[in-house]
């Protein structure tokens, strides 16, 4: 290995820079040094000589990662351990200049060992080639190619959307693409050559971000972030950033890419979504409703809290698990509920929708539930994606309601009772007239009344069965089958039911008094239509037959008679024909005030 | 009016503890030909019953103070006395099942008619 030692004078001639180190890490004492060395360096023999190799050439503070010093000292220490020469990538170690600026600089090192009798390193040749001017000229083509590049992408893919910014390993900026003109307004006259901080917030500078961002980029290949930039008129843009660094063939790094895309709007768009989305869950979660939302098969992707209260289950359970195996498993009655009988199933699969059907769910201890469900379907594209399924507890509405019949029934028996102290009060006060029929018509009068009331109360006064109220009120007066009753049975008003009552208490004593009901065989027709033309109309014939030979009255009566002419509702359209064969009387009343709203 | 049916007069006990009803109740009896005797509360009924032989038909309202108290005096009456006949009117609506055997249950307000019409059936 001696040979390997280079004479002083070849040491001292060769083109190439040479430094002779001492064999002592970690100091690597120079102990000789060439003048291509010396030239390469800026430096002088003197003031180098005798001292530390990294004492004498430190790290440059203002490089990103000042990992020139670690690897070159690793380098050295393999020649020693190993004996053997040891070559380096292209490493890029900037030096001081002697008015004490670092200079950039690109270095070749080969360190080889030179080793003594018993094979022990004496010292280390260490030769470096200054390859800066090639690693600039290939990063200069190459920032230009990945400029054009991005030129091209920012052409292709969206040319003003993009802002795609090469800059060097010191964050100065080398291209600007035209992207980058439009996203962020400067020219790429203005910023090329100055500094990327330009375009970053000012907390953002002073918060160091720009230099963490090359460090996350070196690190980990690439760094993606979204933050706030500044635009050239100072305004700020909400900005998804990626910063990649560049590479030359040798795999060094010599600078980054960074690409910009201005997503304010997005920003603005997801934001409110996701607000809408954290009002939605807020809404879902404080409605008393229990909420499902299902896949095409019935599995239950979400379920809200008061799902999982309203039946029993922590409401993370429910989740997985199929709707209706689960919750709806079997009908009111006890008996099993297979789901393709269940039409919230076949509703899901074909995507329609119900609203509020009633029946019974089941808690997780069996016990049912009465409900009403509701299935909304989610269809995308014209395809059934699933389906949101509501499903509202019925059981306080059922008690109120039944405690509703309780009260109304219970007014109903007061009201009933009163009207027979009514009854009482006025037969004794009526007591010295002498004409007890105007009492007794006034009893069955009040008689009359309650009997649509009766009707009346089986539906809690909000409707009543035309026909109920009709055989209600007329077998007060006589057998059901002397009527014969032919129409529609129609839902009709509070106020259509006690008017229809009274009008028909009126008309049955009339024909029990003179009409046909006076005869054994008398009988009465009552039919009912409804007509259009000209406006709906509900049209009431009394037909009379099998009776005496109809007399007209002779007066035009009393309280009974007004009622009659009154008609149905007060509409006063009330035709009374006195034929031969038997009264026939029309009466008509507007539908709509017929009619339940 | 009531001497109508001859000599022998047929009694019916009205049972009622409202004034104003009583005085119905007992104008329905005499107006289908029967002599009232009155009784304003279960208790005093019962110790008419015990007391005298006569009485043909009882004549009770429903709607006495203490909600079914009327309907279980009807029963003890149908139990201890079987031959004495029912009339009751009520302002709610009972279950058949649980009326007497023979008894008749009728509505308020009061139906005259028919209220007279049981009372004469009972008497005849």
């Amino acid at each position: 290995m001696r040979a390997a030692i280079p004479s002083h004078d070849v040491f001292e001639a060769t083109p190439n820079p040479y430094l002779l180190l001492a064999a002592d890490s970690p100091t690597f004492t120079i102990i000789g040094v060439n003048e291509a060395y010396l030239r390469a360096t800026m430096t002088e023999r003197e003031a180098i000589t005798g001292r530390s190799l990294f004492e004498v050439f430190p790290d440059d503070p203002a490089t990103p990662k000042a990992f020139g010093e670690r690897n070159l000292r690793a380098s050295l220490d393999r020649a020693i351990q190993t004996g053997l020469p040891d070559r380096m990538a292209v490493q890029h170690y900037n030096i001081r200049g002697p008015d004490g600026v670092f200079v950039e600089r690109h270095w070749r090192p080969l360190s080889v060992p030179v080793t003594g009798p018993g094979g022990e390193v004496l010292s280390l040749i260490h030769y470096v080639e200054d390859v800066t001017s090639d690693v600039v000229g290939t990063r200069d083509t190459q920032t230009a190619l990945t400029a054009s590049d991005a030129r091209y992408r920012a052409i292709v893919e969206s040319s003003t959307d993009y802002a795609m910014v090469a800059m060097d390993l010191s964050g100065t900026i080398t291209t600007w693409n035209t992207g980058a003109e439009h996203v962020l307004g400067w020219r790429a006259e203005e910023m090329v050559g100055r500094p990327s901080e330009t375009f970053f917030t000012e907390e953002d500078r002073t918060a160091g971000i720009p230099a963490q961002e090359m460090r996350a980029a070196l690190e980990q290949g690439r760094g993606i972030d979204e933050r706030w930039h500044l635009r050239k008129d100072g305004s700020r843009f909400w900005a998804n950033g990626e910063l990649m660094p560049l590479k030359d063939e040798a795999g060094a790094v010599i600078g980054f890419l960074k690409i910009l895309r201005d997503r304010t709007s997005q920003r603005e768009v997801e934001r409110a979504l996701a607000e809408q989305t954290d009002i939605l869950r807020s809404v879902t979660d404080h409605v008393s409703e229990a909420v499902f939302r299902l896949d095409p098969d019935g599995t239950i992707l979400l379920a809200n809290p008061p799902a999982g209260r309203l039946f029993g289950w922590p409401a993370d359970e429910l989740v997985g698990r199929n709707l209706h195996e689960t919750l709806h498993h079997h009908r009111e009655d006890g008996t099993a509920f297979p789901a393709e009988e269940c039409i919230f199933v076949r509703a899901l699969r074909e995507g329609t929708s119900i609203v509020a059907e009633e029946t019974v769910f089941f808690r997780q201890d069996g016990t049912p539930v009465p409900v009403t469900c509701t299935n909304a379907p989610l269809l995308r594209d014209g395809e059934v994606v699933g389906a949101v399924v509501t499903v509202t507890d019925l059981t306080a509405r059922k008690r109120a309601a039944e405690q509703q019949d309780i009260l109304n029934h219970e007014l109903s028996h007061r009201l009933k009772n009163t009207l027979a102290i009514v009854q009482s009060i006025a037969t004794q006060t009526l007591r010295g007239v002498t004409e007890r029929h105007l009492v007794e018509a006034f009893e069955r009068r009040v008689l009359a009344l309650s009997r649509a009331h009766d009707v009346l109360v089986q539906k809690s006064w909000a409707a009543a069965r035309m026909r109920s109220v009709m055989e209600s009120v007329l077998a007060m007066q006589a057998d059901l089958d002397r009527f014969a009753l032919d129409g529609p049975d129609l839902d009709i008003s509070p106020q259509a039911a006690l008017s229809l009552s009274l009008l028909l208490h009126e008309m049955a004593t009339n024909a029990l008094k003179y009409g046909s009901l006076s005869a054994g065989a008398g009988k009465v027709r009552i039919s009912w239509r409804t007509e259009t033309d000209p406006s709906p109309t509900l049209v009431l014939d009394w037909a009379e037959t099998d009776g005496p030979p109809v007399v007209p009255p002779s007066t035009r009566g009393g309280f009974g008679s007004k009622l009659i002419r009154m008609g149905l509702l007060g509409t006063r359209v009330a035709a009374l024909d006195y034929a031969p064969v038997g009264l026939r009387a029309e009466f008509r009343a507007p539908l709509a005030e017929v009619l339940v709203h | 009016m009531a001497q109508s049916q001859g000599p022998r007069l047929t009694y019916v006990l009205v049972v009622e503890d409202d004034p104003i009803l009583m005085m119905s109740l007992v104008d329905f009896v005499e107006q289908a030909g029967c002599e009232a005797v009155e009784a304003t509360s279960v208790t005093e009924a019962l110790q008419i019953l015990e007391n005298r032989a006569d009485i043909r038909t009882v004549f009770a309202d429903l709607d006495m103070r203490g909600s079914t108290i009327g309907m279980q005096m009807a029963m003890t009456i149908r139990d201890r006395w079987p031959p004495i006949e029912l009339l009751m009117v009520s302002s709610q609506p009972w279950d058949a099942a649980r009326i007497p055997e023979r008894g008749v249950v009728l509505g308020k307000p009061f139906d005259r008619r028919r209220i007279e019409a049981v009372i004469r059936k009972f008497a005849a």
